[in-house]
């Protein structure tokens, strides 16, 4: 009996450790997938470029940054 | 999923990395048992798809398969997000983002950690440098840039 009692506490241990990493979300539908899939790194990145776009509004890119000092210098 | 499937779909999540903007598309019997169960439904139409449409939705869900639970619920976040935001916003930022793309990668990743720096403050804090960033000319702008960079050089 005693046995019997320390299998079902261990049963539901192991139940509870593989639950805590379960997902029960729904699956993800297409649009999702296409969205996650649209960043090259993650879709975090987005995020980065947004901030980056509030700071630095008329930035050009670097190489037309370069550019644009080469022009200056001449 | 086995190892060895799983270092299969990493490395085509790698190529497909790789391929950027030349899109080649992604044959479904390329793709590994777990991609092919998310994409369940598309079986019939894959073919009929835009290669860089393949290949984002190949990528996407390799990203997927990779996320823990709260990973995948902080995605579906920033999913409802993108999608709050206006078709004009939208298109600014993927042109905003195809000029972060090209920038050298030890500039994309002092941009990353600013922004990580930044969100890690607490909210008012994060709201009055908004207020005193936008307050500065272009030139102070710069200037702060610039000794940002000595700084980190450093």
């Amino acid at each position: 009996m005693r046995r019997l009692g320390w299998l079902a506490a261990a049963l539901l241990g192991l139940a509870a450790v593989a639950g805590a990493d379960r997902d029960d979300a729904p699956p993800p539908d297409l649009e999702l997938l296409e969205y996650l899939g649209s960043w090259q790194e993650g879709d975090d990145e987005w995020l980065v470029v947004e901030e980056w776009r509030r700071r630095e509004p008329a930035r050009p890119p670097e190489r037309g940054r370069r550019r644009n000092e080469d022009e200056q210098g001449e | 999923m086995s190892k060895a499937s799983n270092r299969c779909a990493l490395l085509l999540a790698a190529l497909l990395g790789a391929a950027g903007a030349a899109a080649d598309g992604v044959a479904w019997e390329d793709l590994s048992e777990a991609q092919r169960a998310l994409l369940r439904g598309q079986e019939e139409r894959w073919d009929e798809l835009e290669p860089a449409r393949q290949e984002a939705l190949a990528r996407g869900a390799q990203r997927w398969l990779e996320m823990t639970p709260a990973e995948r619920e902080q995605a579906r976040g920033r999913f409802r997000m993108w999608q709050g935001l206006s078709d004009a916003e939208r298109a600014a930022l993927r042109e905003r983002y195809r000029q972060f793309r090209s920038l050298p990668p030890a500039e994309r990743m002092r941009l990353r950690r600013t922004y990580q720096r930044f969100m890690n403050l607490p909210p008012e804090r994060r709201q009055e440098l908004r207020r005193r960033f936008l307050e500065m000319s272009v030139e102070q702008r710069e200037e702060l840039r610039r000794q940002r960079e000595r700084r980190l050089q450093r």
